[in-house]
């Protein structure tokens, strides 16, 4: 007390700042003492969520679905029908897709030309055998997937599109373009529910604004439900991707084909239940078919490399099995031009090939441009192959049995040995 | 799920539109009425998505957006209306602005490995958000392992990408990181 009394007004004002500074400082002790208490527990909380993450994220099995295809028909009259011709002369149709289904159909982009606005998906009803087409009509827009979309997107432009499930012609895969070219697209999946857009949403596929993956050739099934889709990644580089997808038709796991600028669009071609050979357009310029495979269920794969003999025009392919484990192939068999469309054969997994067909040639009309074409076995085991014809503006398919495809190889076999002779 | 999902987007979009906008705004209104009209800017464009093709593309151009920097932002935003929290020192900043550019790199395809492939789950996921959280715990930084806990969250849930790395970080972290540089550098 003696002491305040003799102290002067000014140290009596410094005395009760001193005292709000320390309750200050006490106050911001408290605050630090409790955020420690909260990172803490946010930390901890981190771990146990990254140990839920290893039970519910696990790293996926990779095995193949592999199953023998439908019964060939060998014995059975040799058939070979064109079961659609479609031409829209001024406009393009191209990149047709197959949907497996009890009645197939046919799906195609199509507009005034390749990446305007005006692109829709069009799609040709084929009748049960095959035959067709029943009926031809616009199956999807652009802005019905982006309406489509939560939150709602702009999607501009489609581009290739294809089923997203080998047992399920509702659920598709398409090509989207919100901004830029195809450099720039995004792969959504589509759903559709008696003919409209259910639902949509892009794949998760890229750290760069979810940009340049697209999709091309034909799904294949894993061994425990879940989705392979050959997919490519154009920007700059350019490679092949398989994308794993769940039942739910989400991202779980995806392995790179190659690396840099090598190829694309990979059609994949299983060969056992842990084996497949991966067959790439060149995007480097080299003009020959590449060739990868994976010996562990497509978890990795081996550097695409070039194969000799097998030259290509910078297009895709497409390929399946036969049930003799054989790999039947529809492709361009020229360096310089797509025109044109050669069928052939390889027994040992894609290294070599002997041609059996060809099924377009130039001269027979104008533009020959065959391009793009699509691979698939139905219900009945006969083969039904489709690609763009007039330089993307037309589509042909045409639909054929194994008796067809011996029947040819036979015809091969005669003319070589007459001219050895 | 969906309804959810469609939700958190929203939220996410708001929270980085919001801030987008409030710094603009910045240019002309106070720290707090900045960040407001920032908001509700993002918030009247949201609504009428529907209407404003732009929002539309935006959406298309930044979907999914990442939690985390989505709660970065809001953080950031928070600041206006007097939410103090520690700026992070300039090392730090150059450290993941470097690491994020590597990575987007080896994504594009300029290296043959691809980090973000680990992102879809196993032990490389789940390592990397152990490391963020440890990370977090020494630098005393709440904000971080606040943002691994919401990417770890709503990846679990499905909700936004399916890949955990998208949902802690996203393109949009490069020009908020460069911002926060720039801001150090003229020692604010």
């Amino acid at each position: 007390m003696r002491g305040r009394e003799h102290a002067g007004p000014q140290e009596a004002r410094k005395e009760p700042q001193g005292r709000e500074r320390a309750r200050e400082d006490m106050r911001e002790e408290a605050r630090a003492g409790s955020g420690r208490g909260v990172v803490r527990l946010l930390a901890a909380a981190v771990a146990v969520m990254a140990l839920l993450g290893l039970a519910l994220r696990p790293a996926p099995q990779w095995e193949f679905a592999f199953v023998s295809p439908p019964p060939a028909g060998e014995a059975d009259p040799p058939f070979f029908r064109t079961v659609l011709d479609l031409r829209a002369p001024g406009r393009t149709m191209h990149s047709p897709s197959i949907l497996r289904a009890a009645q197939p159909r046919l799906i195609w982009f199509e507009g005034s030309r390749e990446a305007a606005r005006d692109v829709r998906i069009m799609a040709a009803e084929l009748g049960g055998d095959g035959s067709g087409p029943v009926r031809v009509a616009p199956l999807l827009a652009a802005g019905q997937i982006g309406g489509a979309m939560r939150p709602r997107q702009a999607v501009l432009v489609l581009g290739n599109t294809l089923q997203a499930d080998p047992d399920d012609s509702d659920r598709l895969l398409a090509t989207v373009l919100s901004v830029g070219g195809w450099a720039a697209a995004s792969v959504a999946e589509v759903r559709l529910r008696e003919g409209t857009v259910a639902s949509a949403r892009k794949l998760a596929l890229s750290p760069f604004l979810n940009r340049s993956y697209l999709v091309r050739n034909r799904v294949l099934r894993l061994a425990d439900g879940d989705i392979a889709v050959p997919a490519y990644f154009e920007m700059g580089n350019a490679f092949g991707v398989l994308v794993r997808l769940d039942r739910q038709g989400r991202v779980r796991a995806s392995s790179r084909i190659g690396s840099g600028k090598v190829a694309i669009q990979p059609a994949v071609v299983v060969t056992g239940p842990e084996t497949a050979v991966a067959l790439m357009r060149p995007f480097d310029g080299t003009r020959q078919l590449y060739r990868a495979e994976t010996r562990d269920g497509g978890r990795s794969w081996s550097r695409p490399a070039p194969l000799a003999g097998v030259p290509n025009p910078d297009a895709p392919v497409a390929a399946l099995r036969l049930d003799d484990g054989r790999i039947l192939m529809a492709f361009n068999d020229d360096p310089r031009r797509a025109s044109d469309l050669t069928l052939a054969v390889s027994d040992d997994g894609g290294r070599s090939w002997k041609r059996i067909a060809r099924l377009e040639e130039s001269g027979r009309e104008a533009p020959a441009v065959y391009r793009y074409p699509d691979l698939a076995r139905l219900d009945d085991g006969s083969f039904l192959l489709a690609y763009s014809t007039f330089a993307k503006g037309g589509i042909r398919a045409h639909r054929f049995n194994m008796a067809w495809i011996l029947e040819q190889e036979r015809k091969q076999g005669d003319s070589r040995s007459r001219a050895e002779r | 799920m969906t309804a959810l999902s469609t939700l958190y987007e929203y939220l996410c979009l708001l929270a980085v539109f919001g801030w987008l906008l409030s710094r603009l705004a910045g240019r002309l209104l106070p720290g707090g009425a900045a960040e407001a009209a920032g908001l509700a800017a993002a918030g009247v464009l949201l609504a009428l998505q529907w209407a404003v093709p732009q929002v539309a593309l935006l959406a298309a151009i930044f979907a999914p957006v990442s939690g985390g920097v989505a709660l970065f932002a809001a953080a950031d935003l928070g600041r206006g209306f007097g939410l103090r929290h520690r700026p992070r020192p300039a090392a730090e900043l150059l450290t993941v602005l470097a690491a994020y550019l590597l990575y987007l790199a080896a994504g594009l395809g300029v290296f043959a490995v691809d980090p973000h492939a680990a992102g879809y789950g196993g032990v490389p996921a789940a390592a990397t958000a152990v490391a963020l959280g440890g990370y977090a715990l020494v630098r005393r930084d709440t904000l971080l392992a606040a943002a691994v806990l919401l990417a770890q969250l709503v990846w679990l849930a499905d909700i936004g990408s399916e890949n955990l790395f998208d949902n802690l970080a996203g393109v949009l972290l490069v020009p908020a990181l460069l911002v926060g540089l720039w801001r150090r550098a003229r020692g604010r």
